[in-house]
């Protein structure tokens, strides 16, 4: 393993401490714990169902991911920062690091909310008809989309980009999102809206599709596909904020 | 090879022009103290060389490379004490020495070592969070030192700490300038500066407003106040023949500060029935060089008083900036 790489699992390792230590985890914790409570406690004999886990469990954890992304980054946009930056670390290992602790954060609460589902469930004796392969095929697109909403965050994160360029990015992804745009515009600017709207929206294809992967367990022909899809658009959002970060005047907010 | 070459570096915050053309080199070996007043771009200076900052004109090198390449050669002292505070000073060093790349038994011996060398072996255990502001300086010299960087870059050191404070940041200088690191030292503190450096930079409106080799200001010049202006032809004349540079000017004539020749002018003088009325050091150390550069500095074409240029030397780094 080089120098660097070291640098940057350090880092992570730092960071994650940092997370626990500061009692910040205690969020996740209390979210989990309110996830199984309002959305999976057993209310009925009829056990719990796998498409259920994975599409409620699935927004609860891409929204909480998306925070976990933001808290982590908000951490390493500290003056505490400049020191550890000053290494051979350097901005891409600090960056990655970050990336990596948020990650491996959204990871263990997923395995949490997985596990304190499953053990009540258990407890009360009632069906859990989700079987671990189910629950294997589900957390694949899961997790991958998961460290995408995650990698979206490091990209929008203020400690990568100033504001002009992220109220961009935002913007576009709002009309990437919204349906009904090209219906209410005048006719030249939905001529252009059209056209851009499916541009912008591509990358949000595997991610869609991801998520349709995991509520429905079920890999069909296309589904190695949008896996793929979900690896190359994280990879393009993680590389866009590396780039972005690498090239940025670096002012730690105080 | 320099340890760190500036050339021409512009950098401007939003409306604030900060650094206009400055122009610096510092050797391999040397302790070069950068001087100026409260916002006049050292910290700047100090974050463009370690590539958090890019300039928008000019040209940096740090250890023969871009900032961004150097930077895990580079020791680095932030002027204000923050630190993460949830780990002990050990933990701290640890995770520092391995966002370098380090790692195993060695890393752990340097991490005690450097403790020790800071005087926080006793404190190794303690969080950082309940650290005083001086040992907090002095976690973050051995932190700077964890990964033996070949360039150390302190932004002011003893900045708000108590004479104590003040007294223990300077012994730890003593002891890293015997160990022949290279330092730049951004500070306010003259003394501090005076008793550490081998040269002194003093940036001002964004150049290098001044340069001197603080040897040069140690040995410095005398002054002597005669009692009239225009000597007499002998006094002019043996002065001239004297081996050392003579400056008249007024009632003062200014000689090196060496036995010698201050007791051969003085004869010269006596001789010539010149009646002397003081002798003084032509200037009174790098407090009084400093004011004099900012005065100067102030005023429309501000040029330096004679007294003051026979100390700075002409900069050696003079940038397109400053001409």
């Amino acid at each position: 393993m080089s120098a660097w790489s070291r640098g940057t699992m350090a880092f992570a390792g730092f960071t994650l401490q940092e997370y626990l230590r500061s009692g910040r985890i205690a969020v996740e914790g209390v979210a989990v714990l309110a996830a199984v409570w309002l959305l999976f406690w057993p209310r009925s004999a009829s056990g719990l169902d796998g498409r259920l886990f994975f599409s409620l469990g699935g927004l609860f954890l891409l929204a909480l991911g998306a925070y976990t992304a933001m808290a982590i980054m908000r951490l390493g946009n500290r003056p505490q920062g400049y020191v550890l930056l000053a290494r051979r670390l350097g901005r891409s290992g600090y960056l990655l690091g970050l990336y990596l602790a948020s990650i491996i954060v959204v990871l263990a609460t997923y395995l949490s909310l997985s596990l304190v589902v499953a053990l009540i469930y258990a407890l009360y004796r009632l069906p859990l008809n989700l079987t671990l392969a189910g629950w294997w095929l589900g957390t694949v697109p899961l997790v991958l989309d998961m460290a995408l909403a995650a990698a979206f965050m490091t990209l929008l994160s203020p400690l990568v980009m100033s504001a002009a360029p992220r109220l961009t990015i935002l913007a576009l992804f709002v009309v990437a999102l919204s349906t009904d745009l090209t219906k209410m515009a005048a006719l030249p600017i939905a001529n252009v809206l059209g056209p851009l709207q499916m541009l912008l929206g591509l990358p949000l294809l595997p991610v869609m599709g991801g998520f349709a992967l995991a509520v429905q367990q079920t890999y069909g022909p296309g589904a190695l596909g949008i896996i793929a899809g979900q690896v190359v658009v994280g990879w393009a959002l993680l590389t866009a904020a590396v780039y972005a970060f690498e090239r940025r005047d670096l002012i730690l907010s105080s | 090879m320099y340890a760190v070459e500036t050339i021409d570096v512009w950098k401007r915050f939003a409306t604030q022009q900060v650094l206009r053309g400055f122009s610096l080199r510092v050797s391999p070996g040397d302790v070069y103290g950068l001087l100026g007043p409260n916002g006049a771009g050292k910290s700047t200076l100090i974050h463009l060389l370690l590539g958090f900052l890019h300039p928008d004109k000019g040209r940096i090198a740090v250890l023969g490379r871009p900032p961004a390449v150097a930077q895990g050669r580079l020791g680095y002292l932030p002027e204000h004490a923050r630190y993460h505070t949830h780990f002990t000073a050990a933990e701290y060093l640890q995770a520092a020495g391995a966002c370098s790349g380090l790692h195993g038994p060695a890393l752990r011996d340097r991490g005690r070592t450097l403790l020790a060398l800071v005087g926080l072996a006793q404190d190794a255990d303690r969080r950082v969070g309940g650290f005083s502001k001086g040992m907090l300086q002095r976690l973050g010299v051995a932190l700077a030192l964890v990964h033996e960087p070949e360039l150390l870059l302190f932004d002011e050191p003893t900045s708000g700490l108590d004479p104590s404070g003040q007294n223990e940041m300077s012994d730890l200088l003593t002891e890293l300038r015997s160990q022949r690191h290279t330092i730049v030292l951004c500070s306010h503190q003259l003394l501090e500066v005076e008793a550490h450096c081998d040269r002194v930079g003093i940036l001002a409106d964004g150049v290098l407003a001044a340069e001197m080799r603080v040897s040069d200001l140690q040995a410095r010049r005398v002054t002597i106040v005669v009692d009239r202006e225009g000597l007499p032809a002998p006094a002019a004349a043996g002065l001239r023949t004297l081996a050392t540079d003579v400056v008249v000017e007024g009632r003062e004539i200014r000689v090196a500060d060496a036995d010698a020749s201050l007791q051969q002018a003085l004869r010269v003088l006596l001789d010539a029935g010149v009646s002397v009325r003081e002798v003084r050091p032509a200037i009174g150390g790098l407090a009084e060089l400093y004011l004099a550069v900012m005065q100067a500095r102030a005023l429309p074409g501000g040029r330096l008083p004679a007294v003051v240029s026979d100390c700075v030397a002409p900069t050696e780094t003079a940038g397109e900036g400053q001409r």
